[in-house]
């Protein structure tokens, strides 16, 4: 089962400088940051 | 007891990159070999990703070759090792000459990556039995032989009986994240390519890998619109964190005086 969202990374981070900009997101594994954190892979953008 | 699962997570990362070709060259490629399940029932098929770099200048070749019997890319060397770093044997094949396989033709230009590649190294070696091993594998840089090799990072994958150790070591959930941008979305192959100014937003796919209901409501932030239960971490080409906007702060300011 899975659940899909969108997020605007550019509106809340400044993005606009050329450059490669690494994105990663995770996310507590049970509630709590202190039992572990399920990390996605980390995306490059390249913004030129 | 679930403090050693980011332990575990961490095991399944590639962290540690040697490369034996020459110490004195950039060597034009790197390897990363990853787990998404470091430890595992003992019985059950061991997987591992694993992902080329084009670091030179230049296109390299990424042609995979999987074998049709043990689903294990032929352009690569194994080697796995148990507890006492003993190299283990592979698994004798009874006509070895008979193996056959696809061929994949890739090319990678500066800088990309291929896909992370899943490769049933339990086809090649016997991890059916409880206990530790070290994966790590490597590749020739070119046909001539004085080139050397590119080593991947070494993994631990942990085989046991203990379901309860299984359960508390497999991640409850998985995040994929792919980038977007005017109607564009981004592949593994390389750098997503924008033009500055341009909005950029990522699409997240939570899936469940647990056998428990995971919470996937979402809670928005009202002047990001970003879902607060995520964290993201932003980064330049330095590795140093990106600032947000400070507009934001002020909007958001504006909108808490008149509430």
């Amino acid at each position: 089962m899975s659940q899909a969202s969108v997020a605007t990374i550019t509106k809340l981070y400044d993005m606009s400088r050329p450059g490669i900009y690494t994105v990663q997101v995770s996310q507590p594994a049970s509630g709590s940051a202190a039992e572990g954190l399920v990390k996605s892979k980390a995306v490059k953008i390249k913004v030129q | 007891m679930r403090i050693s699962f980011l332990l575990l997570l961490l095991a399944g990362i590639p962290v540690l990159t040697s490369r034996s070709a020459s110490q004195n060259q950039q060597a034009p490629f790197s390897i990363a070999i990853s787990t998404d399940t470091p430890v595992i029932k003992a019985g059950s098929d061991v997987w591992i990703k694993i992902q080329k770099t084009n670091l030179s200048p230049h296109d390299i070749d990424c042609t995979a070759a999987p074998s049709n019997a043990t689903a294990v890319d032929r352009k690569y060397q194994y080697e796995v090792r148990d507890s006492n770093r003993i190299p283990l044997a592979k698994i004798s094949k009874t006509h070895p000459e008979l193996e056959s396989g696809s061929i994949w033709p890739c090319t990678l230009k500066p800088g990309q990556s291929t896909p992370p590649n899943d490769n049933r190294i339990s086809g090649l070696y016997d991890l059916s039995h409880p206990g530790k091993f070290e994966i790590q594998i490597s590749q020739d840089v070119s046909n001539n032989p004085k080139a050397g090799v590119v080593k991947s990072n070494t993994i631990i994958l942990t085989v046991t009986n203990n379901t309860a150790a299984v359960k508390n070591a497999t991640p409850p959930f998985k995040l994929t994240i792919d980038p977007y941008s005017l109607g564009k979305v981004g592949t593994e192959s390389g750098p997503f390519v924008v033009d500055a100014g341009a909005e950029v937003g990522i699409d997240i796919v939570k899936t469940n890998t647990s056998d428990v209901v995971q919470d996937c409501a979402p809670v928005h932030d009202d002047v990001s619109g970003l879902d607060e239960k995520y964290q993201y971490d932003v980064r330049d080409s330095s590795g140093n964190p990106v600032t947000k906007h400070t507009d934001l702060h002020t909007l958001h300011d504006v909108e808490c005086s008149c509430g």
